[in-house]
């Protein structure tokens, strides 16, 4: 079964997209700021990552930049997610590795898109 | 430096200036004096806070505190205070002085804030921290109902019973921990015009406010929390109602410029979170729920998961109203809306939300694994959006490729999308090619892709290309980092080189009327150069004379205005001097307490004005001939009393104005100078010989000190006493074209008098000729010019003099500077100097009038030229050489040497 993991401090926002991805029968790990997430992607496979960008100890760009320099991370799917895009912090999302990027809160059915195109049933 | 902090340091400067001269008289009858005072005192702390200067902040809040009492009443006024007070405000002073060497706010040496502190509060009668029964910090919202009936009025189903307000006793404990405090402000309706921003202020607090609520609308409580409140809005005099979760001393440190307007009022959060299910009628409860998700019953991360969960709806489609009674509590949510919230956080609570639409979904079946890639899956229209959405955010993401990695990053994501669009190839070699895919994809035609037609046919070719791009890339940042990481250091090397102390800001303040005449001026003046192409025009046909009239004509009208301009710029140039004065009072407590003597210091004309730059550079003279006083000069109070003098001792300090020069006098009522003792270091030091000593008068042998390499005092002392004093301050004093002059009488005290030019920009020369060359001489050492002849040139013993009104005056010829041929047949021209009271005549060839110059110091080797102090340029380029008086008087002096040897 495919994991997706959430990193977001905050609980109301990693319960909410947690609850989707689980009714699609996925495993979800979550992670509360990018220290934690770094310390779980080395246990865990994981198919999908999902990242706000402002998190306390480490933020969502470090996250991806430390992320990025696993061997068996390079080309792993990263979203990341936040409240509202602006044309820089895309560009340093890009930057920094992260390959997609979506605007809080992502719709359901946008979910259930982003996975079947980005994660092996 | 950071401007705010600027700003808040010539304030602060101005405010202590304003106390150190007032805080003497706080005990007297004024109440006015007292207030204002305090007000200086209130300002201060204001604005030390703003700026973050805790040390100051601390220092004057209590110093504050001990003159509201005194306002009030509440407090007698003692004569201890006066000295716990300067002490305070002294050390103020030094962080302020510090802050402004260092361009940033320092760190307070501890100990000694907190023993300020501590005295302030003996003062006080308030014992230190914990040595008393504790009393509860704050003032207490007696009237609940204000609260009640805001905003939690409109409760649905809650009405003010049920929110519990806390009943227990309010102990000291309960102050230190975090609790939930309800805050009213009545805030004044000037506070803004004073800076006081409550947003602002409550802003500090961060998370900890939990909402912000004012009593006009509820519409203008939401402007105010947006920011987009406007200015008039917030003059409005308007009650504010916090919810803030914090300590108490938390919220006073961020409201502390409040402090007179808040009251608080502590809330029972317990109660407040445990309100039963069906109690009001509802199914769940908001704030029960929230408590769920969040684990905890921590308020404050309640308070930011509604903040993530309003985030995560976005703000135009609130849809969950079980955050209402929550949000009640700020007056933030409409009634309408809480159906829509109840839903969703049911939901949302069970994990629910997905699971009522997965009917609606076309397909629940994931797609299988095993999918053929030529076949593409069915694709809802949602699908469709999420995949021209990824094909856009690669083709911005190959922007940023900079390496293979980067390249396979983005190959990965279409390899992806492959099995819904199998039109994606296999493969991809390079950046160019996935960026003409994507772009032909999407419909763009870019210049992209007509390069990449070129380079398909060449693919070898194009990689290289590629790789050699990257690499200039690479090259490219690489060397704007480097310039980006030089700027800051050029940066810091400039501030350095302008750290000169200073003690004037590098603003001034000009009044309106000065700006509108000068505007006056300049308008005429554009008027008068308007005339010059009119002259033009019609200088055909003219002939010289009435050429010559007519410019002679517009030079008379532009000099005017010009002399007009000068003055009204050099007069918003001037300060008072009152900017060095006011520096003196802590200055001279400083150092007679550390010496154990009583000085007490008179100040006058402190309104005198002054050059700006004159001011900067008299203050560090000043200091030194000060310290002298204090330290040389006045004796300890025994030795005073022994002598039958008060015990204090008396400096005075005087300035004004007398023609063009201002004089400061520095007068002790010391013991004076031993002029005995100077002459005796004199010969000791073998500075000049006692037959030159016996020759000077009384004043002359007080001026010995003046002299390089001399100091009289037995012990050097911290303040004094080097031996490179007082002939320092001579040099900077003349430095600037001023004078320094010294009377001492034995056991009455010394006199030290400085007399310096109002401005340094612009000297009046007297403008002569000698033997063709011009040379000017400072206006101010001329008395007279006067013609007379040859004949009535006397003699004494072989010296020539003139009698003028009476007056015998030695007559100086320079004979290898004169054209004697020219002096022939013509009464002699004569300048009569008046060098520090000793008068001159010297014969010249000519004068030629006055001249205003901005004379230029000698550099190099004619640095110290005996005769010549300085050069200017003169209309038509020439340069002319400027006469040192003193100079002409060596000259004389050296003659008549050498007239006596010849004699001999």
């Amino acid at each position: 079964m495919a994991s997706i993991m959430v990193v977001d401090d905050s609980k109301t926002v990693r319960s909410y997209h947690g609850s989707i991805l689980k009714s699609f029968g996925l495993d979800v790990v979550e992670a509360e700021n990018g220290m934690e997430a770094l310390e779980k992607s080395l246990d865990a496979e994981i198919d999908l990552y999902l990242v706000d960008v402002n998190m306390p100890v480490m933020d969502g760009y470090s996250f991806i930049t430390q992320l990025r320099k696993q061997a068996n991370h390079k080309t792993v799917p990263v979203i990341m997610i936040t409240t509202q895009a602006k044309e820089e912090d895309k560009a340093s999302a890009y930057k920094v590795g992260a390959n997609l990027f979506e605007t809080k809160p992502i719709r359901p059915e946008q979910l259930k898109a982003y996975i079947d195109i980005l994660v092996e049933m | 430096m950071d401007p705010l902090l600027e700003q808040f340091l010539g304030e602060a400067r101005e405010n202590l200036s304003f106390i150190d001269q007032n805080i003497e008289g706080i005990g007297g009858d004024d109440p006015e004096l007292l207030n204002s005072v305090f007000r200086a005192a209130h300002t201060l702390k204001g604005g030390s806070g703003i700026v973050g200067f805790e040390s100051v902040k601390i220092i004057t809040h209590h110093a504050e505190d001990l003159l509201d009492m005194l306002r009030a009443g509440k407090l007698d006024f003692a004569e201890s205070m006066t000295e716990v007070l300067y002490d305070a405000f002294d050390e103020v002073l030094n962080l302020i002085d510090a802050a402004e060497e260092s361009g940033g706010i320092v760190d307070a040496d501890e100990e000694r804030v907190s023993s300020i502190v501590e005295a302030l509060s003996q003062q006080m009668g308030k014992e230190l921290e914990g040595e008393k029964a504790w009393a509860l910090p704050f003032t207490l919202l007696d009237d609940s109902s204000q609260i009640i009936n805001f905003p939690l009025d409109g409760l649905n189903g809650i009405n003010s019973q049920k929110v519990a307000f806390l009943n227990k006793p309010i102990d000291e404990s309960f102050v230190k921990e975090q609790n939930f405090y309800a805050v009213t402000f009545d805030i004044d309706e000037s506070c803004m015009v004073y800076g006081n921003d409550p947003i602002y202020a409550l802003s500090l607090l961060g998370e900890n406010v939990i909402a912000i609520s004012s009593c006009i609308t509820d519409d203008n409580s939401k402007a105010i929390l947006s920011g987009t409140e406007d200015e008039d809005g917030l003059l409005l005099k308007t009650q504010l109602n916090a919810f803030v979760y914090g300590t108490y001393e938390e919220i006073e440190e961020a409201l502390f410029n409040f402090s007179d307007e808040i009251e608080l009022l502590p809330l029972d959060i317990d109660t407040l979170l445990k309100v039963n299910y069906g109690d009001s009628g509802h199914a769940i409860d908001s704030l029960k729920e929230l408590c769920d998700i969040a684990d905890d019953f921590d308020l404050k991360t309640i308070a930011s998961e509604v903040r993530n969960s309003l985030e995560l709806v976005g703000s135009d489609t609130i849809q969950y109203a079980q955050l209402k009674r929550f949000l009640d509590i700020g007056g933030l949510i409409k009634e309408e809306d809480t159906s829509k919230l109840k839903t969703f956080f049911k939901s949302l609570f069970k994990g629910e939300v997905y699971a009522g639409m997965q009917d609606n979904l076309p397909s629940d079946e994931a797609p299988a694994p095993s999918q053929n890639q030529s076949e593409s899956p069915e694709m809802d229209e949602t699908t469709q959006e999420i995949l021209q959405n990824m094909f856009q955010q690669q083709y911005k993401a190959i922007d940023f490729i900079e390496n293979d990695e980067d390249l396979a990053r983005v190959v990965s994501i279409l390899d992806k999308m492959k099995k819904f669009m199998p039109e994606i190839p296999d493969t991809f070699s390079s950046k160019a090619e996935v960026s003409s895919f994507i772009a032909n994809e999407l419909g763009l035609e870019s210049s992209v892709e007509e390069v990449s037609v070129e380079q398909v046919s060449e693919p070898i070719a194009q990689v290289k290309q590629e790789n050699i791009s990257s690499q200039e890339v690479a090259i490219e940042q690489n060397t704007v980092e480097l310039i980006e990481e030089e700027k800051p250091s050029i940066k810091k090397v400039v501030p350095k080189k302008e750290d000169k102390k200073s003690i004037v800001g590098k603003t001034v303040k000009i009044d309106q009327e000065s700006i509108d005449s000068l505007m006056n001026v300049v308008g005429e003046l554009l008027v008068a150069k308007n005339s010059l192409p009119y002259l033009a025009d019609n200088v055909i046909g003219m002939t010289h004379d009435v050429i010559k009239r007519e410019i002679m004509d517009k030079y008379i009208f532009i000099n005017r205005l010009s002399e007009k301009l000068q003055d009204l710029i050099m007069g918003m140039r001037m300060l008072p001097i009152s900017y060095v004065f006011d520096r003196y009072p802590k200055l001279v407590r400083d150092i007679s307490k550390k010496l154990g003597k009583k000085v007490k210091l008179d100040m006058s004309g402190g309104e005198t004005k002054l050059d700006k730059n004159m001011i900067e550079m008299l203050a560090d003279p000043m200091i030194h001939i000060m310290r002298n006083s204090l330290d040389h000069g006045i004796e300890m109070p025994d030795v005073r009393e022994k002598k039958g003098k008060d015990s204090s001792g008396t400096v005075t300090l005087s300035a004004f104005a007398q023609s063009d020069k201002i004089v400061i006098q520095i007068i002790d009522d010391g013991a004076g100078i031993n002029v005995q003792r100077v002459a005796d270091k004199v010969l000791e030091k073998g500075l000049m010989t006692s037959e030159e000593i016996d020759k000077l008068s009384e004043d002359e042998m007080a001026e010995l000190v003046l002299m390089p390499g001399l100091s009289t005092a037995e012990e050097i002392t911290e303040f004094s006493g080097r031996g490179v004093g007082m002939d320092v301050v001579k040099k900077s004093i003349e430095g600037f074209g001023g004078t320094i002059g010294i009377k001492t009488t034995a056991n009455v005290g010394t006199t030290i008098t400085l007399s310096i030019p109002v401005s340094l920009a612009v000297t009046s020369l007297l403008h002569i000729l000698m033997d063709n060359i011009h040379y000017g001489i400072p206006m101010e050492s001329v008395s007279e010019t006067v013609k007379i002849d040859k004949s009535e040139i006397e003699y004494l013993h072989n010296e020539p003099f003139i009698y003028i009104r009476g007056e015998v005056i030695p007559l100086l010829f320079i004979d290898s500077m004169l054209d004697k041929s020219d002096m022939e047949e013509k009464p002699l021209s004569i300048v009569v100097l008046n060098i520090k009271g000793n008068m001159l005549a010297v014969v010249v060839n000519e004068f030629l009038g006055q001249l205003d110059v901005v004379q230029k110091p000698l550099v190099g080797i004619m640095e110290a030229h005996p005769l010549f102090s300085g050069t200017a340029l003169l209309g038509n380029g020439q340069i002319i050489m400027s006469i040192d008086p003193h100079g002409l008087l060596g000259i004389s002096a050296s003659l008549k040497l050498k007239e006596q040897e010849e004699v001999a």
